[in-house]
């Protein structure tokens, strides 16, 4: 099963009720969204509620999801529409869809990440979040390190890493889980994780 | 079960797997921190920013007033079993089949006339009776006759019938 296939069995569930579904194609998506949003409200605080708009609209909209496109073209799609619809309401000047239009919002370069928008606290909590998993990476054992590289940087499937490391996919699964838990135990501190943000 | 759900973030989970880790996702609030956890590292390991904001939690308050929707399901085309298919079509054949029969013989009744057919005259010959030297040598080859192992004992039967019944 692919990304697609994936975002897909996720929103039949929500179609069938199950808000909580919801919630995991939030946490998937909400940084790609904020950082297409965040290139047309300059504004970070701005681009978070034109973002939470979007994903509140998306909800909505999800009855009339068919599945002919993928899930977050769709997304990205309600997304630029409704930070357009933001600027306009805000008396400021909407980019043209020139300017930005829907391919190039889910495929602009990786540069436009850091802005002067960001606030220092949160330069730092992204550095701190990165040095940490970069740290715990190092510790990994090397296999472990290989298998989730493989994974998440290089986006090979389990079928593929079993390949390449010439052994079977259950293996690969296993270090992949493996890792993601050895960096999550040293990642859980800097995160929080109180009540109050959790759903 | 987080090392199910690794391989379910991943969409790397079988189909059967799959809907039962999505009904124990949707009570335990646990597997779902696991969840943006992981989208956490995969993003930290690409290098991508704004590791440190999470709306997720401000957009479920947000939709805890939502009404929940509910799409109706596509209809899925009608799959039969393949034996009803074979069964069917077996029928249908059978039907085919008798159809053309019955039209053929109902045409045929109306349309052609059949040939009258003399019937032979059967001429009987009376056997010669058997002279004593022919029933000699008669004898002496039914041991040879190419029937007789065949037929399994066939020289031992004799044919009997019942006079009177009915009466």
């Amino acid at each position: 099963m692919g990304d697609r296939e994936a975002d897909q069995a996720l929103v039949e569930r929500v179609q069938a009720g199950d808000k909580q579904a919801y919630g995991l194609l939030v946490a998937k998506y909400q940084r790609k969204l904020l950082r297409l949003v965040s290139r047309l409200v300059r504004d970070s605080a701005e681009a978070e509620d034109v973002a939470q708009e979007t994903f509140i609209k998306a909800y909505r909209a999800l009855p009339g999801f068919r599945g002919d496109s993928a899930f977050y073209t769709w997304l990205y799609r309600i997304g630029v529409n409704t930070a357009k619809n933001w600027l306009v309401a805000n008396g400021r000047r909407a980019p043209t869809s020139t300017e930005l239009d829907n391919e190039e919002a889910e495929n602009y370069g990786e540069s436009d990440l850091l802005r002067d928008t960001d606030t220092p606290e949160r330069l730092l909590m992204t550095k701190q979040i990165g040095e940490t998993v970069n740290g715990a990476m190092a510790d990994l054992p090397e296999e472990l390190r290989t298998a989730i590289s493989l994974r998440e940087i290089d986006g090979l499937s389990y079928e593929e890493i079993a390949q390449v490391m010439e052994c079977p996919i259950g293996t690969v699964r296993s270090r992949i889980f493996r890792a993601r838990e050895a960096i999550a135990v040293k990642l859980r501190p800097l995160l929080d994780t109180s009540p109050d943000r959790r759903w | 079960m987080t090392k199910e759900l690794s391989a379910l973030f991943d969409g790397e989970l079988e189909v059967h797997e799959e809907s039962s880790l999505w009904a124990t996702m949707k009570a335990n609030s646990g597997l779902r921190q696991n969840w943006r956890e992981y989208k956490l590292i995969g993003d930290a390991l690409r290098d991508e920013s704004d590791l440190n904001r999470d709306i997720t939690a401000k957009v479920m308050r947000e939709l805890s007033n939502e009404p929940v929707v509910f799409a109706p399901r596509p209809k899925q085309p009608l799959r039969w079993p393949k034996a009803l298919m074979a069964l069917a079509a077996s029928a249908a054949g059978i039907a085919v089949v008798g159809w053309l029969a019955l039209t053929q013989q109902l045409q045929g009744g109306e349309s052609t006339t059949l040939a009258r057919v003399e019937r032979p005259t059967i001429v009987t010959v009376a056997a010669p009776a058997p002279t004593p030297g022919m029933q000699e040598y008669m004898l002496a080859h039914q041991a040879n006759a190419p029937g007789l192992y065949l037929q399994g004992g066939a020289e031992h039967i004799r044919t009997v019938s019942v006079v009177g019944i009915g009466k």
